[in-house]
């Protein structure tokens, strides 16, 4: 008895677990499920957990990744309002918001075609906005021209709400994601650069020197003031010492005779100092003692 | 699995037991076997009966010996399912469970931390390990030259073409629509697992779309010198708000550590690029030059004011010096002139012509002739200086009375 208990326990476990797996299905955190009555998709499950479902022929799940997933478009031409041909792509995280509408868009649910699909739905309307915005919204070292922030923006609000509404999807998030010029434009591009380099170059060099030059001639006249400063400055000090000296010579004035006599006589003494030629007459003290003896002067004659 | 083992184990033991029961009646059961097979019934009851008692009880033998290894295969079993529960999260790593697909952990300090943990094994628990301490990286696709991982290594750079063509090279329009090569690499720790992991299909093909958006975004607001000379940092300053910027918006849960951006111009046009180097450089050396003779010039006429000044000042101390002494040179024969001018004036102009005649080289005393005119010629030639020049002769005429 106790055996067949035993044997009745395993067998109703067995069971149980059977209709548990032709009852239930998982949504894993990563899913979002879809259940179809008889082929009529009848509701969604977006939580994850365990759900309830009636056994296969009646009920059938099919179940969606929910995560968001990567695309890129292809890098194509296209022309700004103001005519330029601009090379552009954009990126997308989408991810399936509304199962029903996928599944009745992509019969099967497949990635690839959904894929194909946003393709040509962003193409237009990604070269609708370009058209409306001129090249220097896109590229522009003014912020207030710079608009590539709101083109993105204008992108993604043009083509969220057809995708949702025909395709159940929901676009995460959009960008540019390369922009370039065509070919041909490029070498335009390169060749305006190294002109603008070697203008550059010449700026530079004519700088250099003129810079060099303001410097070196800043600094001669720099020291032309030092010199002129100190110069004046010198001259001051020395007409002080004149006046400083006058106060001394005010002797002088009691006897400018004796004052001239004895400047003569320093004049004539410094300069007859050295290799000096004298030529005189016997008149000149002290020779007059040669002619007789009467005191009389006459001048020097110095050479 | 049970189920099976139990009933194959059953028939196995139910033949050992024909075999035995064989042995023990020699050829008997051959004739019973033989008679039945041919359908008349040559029923023994007796040996019937002793043989449907032993085969009972061998088989309830055997049922009751496979029970016990049921059983223990069962327990054993048991052990294994649960003991296959328990899995061990690494120190770099966290782990959550997906409880029927439901995550067990909503906040990151609910994550199972390193460690033995237990879960139920398929299909009620998964278990995910989440490498949380391990450093990223993702490098911008888009704004690079074409170039081979060979060439990377060896450091090599393609040449310049006159051309880009869009499908092979790369490169960013500046602000001032110039063509210019930017590369970034980003590199990013896992900031909120459960965003990371379950939030997205490809999340570091992700964040390498945004920092690509990120690098055209910056590229598109910045003068090219600004890039490539004047201001790099704060290129890559706004190529890291940009980046953050869509990883907060789009919620992918990583942690940025500071990006590599590496920026180069067009390789046809590199050398024109190089020459702006070289003329900055060539103009800040010129300047520097200028700057050196500023200050050694300065320095030398800072030199000669303070010369002219001391000079100056050597000046006045022997100006008023001289006229110091003079004063009171004069003061000092005041007295002795105001006695007796006349003889104070011959005396000393004597003493002065004695010193200057002591120090005059040649004399010559002409004898009064009184009054007449007469003509002195006189040649002076009484410098020596080189052999070679011709003696200069300096003539003066003098009329002496």
């Amino acid at each position: 008895m106790n055996k067949n208990r035993l044997a009745l326990t395993v067998g109703l476990l067995l069971i149980v677990l059977f209709a548990l797996m032709l009852f239930t299905f998982q949504v894993r955190q990563t899913e979002v499920a879809l259940v179809t009555t008889f082929g009529k998709p009848s509701r969604t499950e977006t939580e994850p957990g365990l759900k309830w479902k009636l056994p296969w022929p009646i009920q059938r799940v099919l179940k969606f990744d929910n995560r968001v997933q990567n695309f890129e478009g292809k890098f194509e031409e296209t022309q700004t309002r103001d005519g330029y041909n601009l090379l552009i792509s954009v990126y997308a995280g989408w991810k399936i918001k509304e199962p029903t509408t996928f599944r009745n868009a992509f019969a099967d649910g497949a990635t690839a075609r959904a894929t194909q699909t946003f393709e040509e739905r962003l193409r237009s309307e990604k070269n609708a906005v370009v058209g409306r915005h001129p090249f220097s919204h896109f590229v522009s070292t003014d912020p207030k021209e710079m608009k590539f922030a709101e083109i993105e923006k204008e992108i993604e609000e043009a083509v969220k709400k057809s995708l949702l509404d025909s395709y159940g999807v929901e676009i995460s998030f959009l960008g540019i994601k390369r922009l370039g010029l065509p070919e041909s434009v490029t070498q335009k591009v390169l060749e305006r650069m190294k002109e603008e380099r070697q203008r550059f170059v010449a700026k530079l060099q004519a700088e250099g020197l003129s810079e060099a030059q303001k410097i070196g001639s800043g600094a001669d006249l720099e020291r032309t003031k030092l010199l002129t400063a100190a110069e004046a400055k010198a001259s001051a000090i020395r007409g002080q010492a004149e006046s400083d000296a006058a106060k001394y010579l005010e002797v002088f004035e009691k006897n400018p005779e004796l004052a001239l006599l004895l400047q003569k006589l320093s004049a004539l003494e410094a300069s007859l100092k050295d290799r000096s030629t004298l030529i005189f007459d016997t008149r000149t003290p002290p020779f007059d003692l040669l002619e007789g003896s009467k005191v009389k002067t006459s001048p020097a004659t110095p050479k | 699995m049970s189920d099976k083992d139990h009933h194959s184990h059953g028939h196995g033991d139910g033949h050992d037991h024909d075999h035995d029961h064989d042995h023990d009646h020699g050829t008997e059961p051959k004739l019973v076997l033989t008679s039945s097979s041919d359908g008349a019934p040559v029923p023994d009851p007796d040996q019937s009966l002793l043989m449907e008692d032993t085969g009972s009880r061998a088989l309830a033998e055997a049922l009751k010996s496979s029970f016990v290894i049921v059983r223990g295969l069962m327990v054993g079993l048991m052990i294994l399912f649960f003991g296959s529960g328990i899995f061990i999260v690494e120190p770099n790593q966290k782990a959550l469970i997906l409880r029927f697909g439901k995550p067990q952990s909503v906040t990151e300090d609910q994550l199972l931390g390193p460690g033995f943990h237990f879960a139920f094994p398929y299909p009620i628990d998964e278990v995910v390990k989440i490498p949380i301490s391990q450093v990223y990286q993702v490098r911008s696709t888009i704004g690079w030259f074409a170039t081979s991982p060979e060439m990377e290594a060896a450091g090599a750079e393609p040449g310049g073409k006159a051309t880009l063509d869009p499908s092979i090279e790369g490169y960013t329009l500046s602000g001032d629509a110039n063509i210019m090569h930017v590369r970034a690499t980003a590199r990013y720790t896992i900031n909120d697992p459960i965003s990371y992991v379950f939030g997205f299909t490809a999340t570091s093909n992700t964040i390498q779309h945004a920092l690509d958006n990120a690098i055209l975004f910056a590229s598109a607001q910045f003068p090219v010198d600004g890039v490539l000379r004047l201001d790099q940092a704060g290129f890559r300053e706004r190529i890291t708000s940009r980046l953050n910027q869509l990883i907060n918006a789009s919620k992918l849960g990583i942690r940025l550590e500071p990006i590599d951006v590496v920026v180069r111009p067009p390789m046809f046009i590199k050398g024109d690029f190089d020459a702006v180097l070289a003329a900055e450089a060539d103009r800040s050396r010129a300047m520097n030059g200028a700057r050196g003779y500023e200050n050694s010039i300065l320095a030398k006429a800072k030199g000669e004011a303070e010369a002219l000044i001391n000079s100056g000042e050597a000046d006045r101390s022997r100006i008023v010096q001289t006229a110091q002494s003079e004063a009171r040179y004069v003061n000092d024969r005041l007295a002795e002139y105001q006695r007796t001018p006349g003889l104070f004036r011959e005396r000393i102009l004597a003493e002065a012509m004695s010193r200057v005649l002591t120090n005059v080289q040649d004399k010559f005393m002409l004898p009064d002739r009184g009054g007449t005119a007469r003509e002195l010629r006189l040649q002076l030639s009484r410098e020596p200086k080189k052999a070679t020049q011709p003696q200069a002769a300096d003539s003066a005429a003098f009329l002496s009375k």
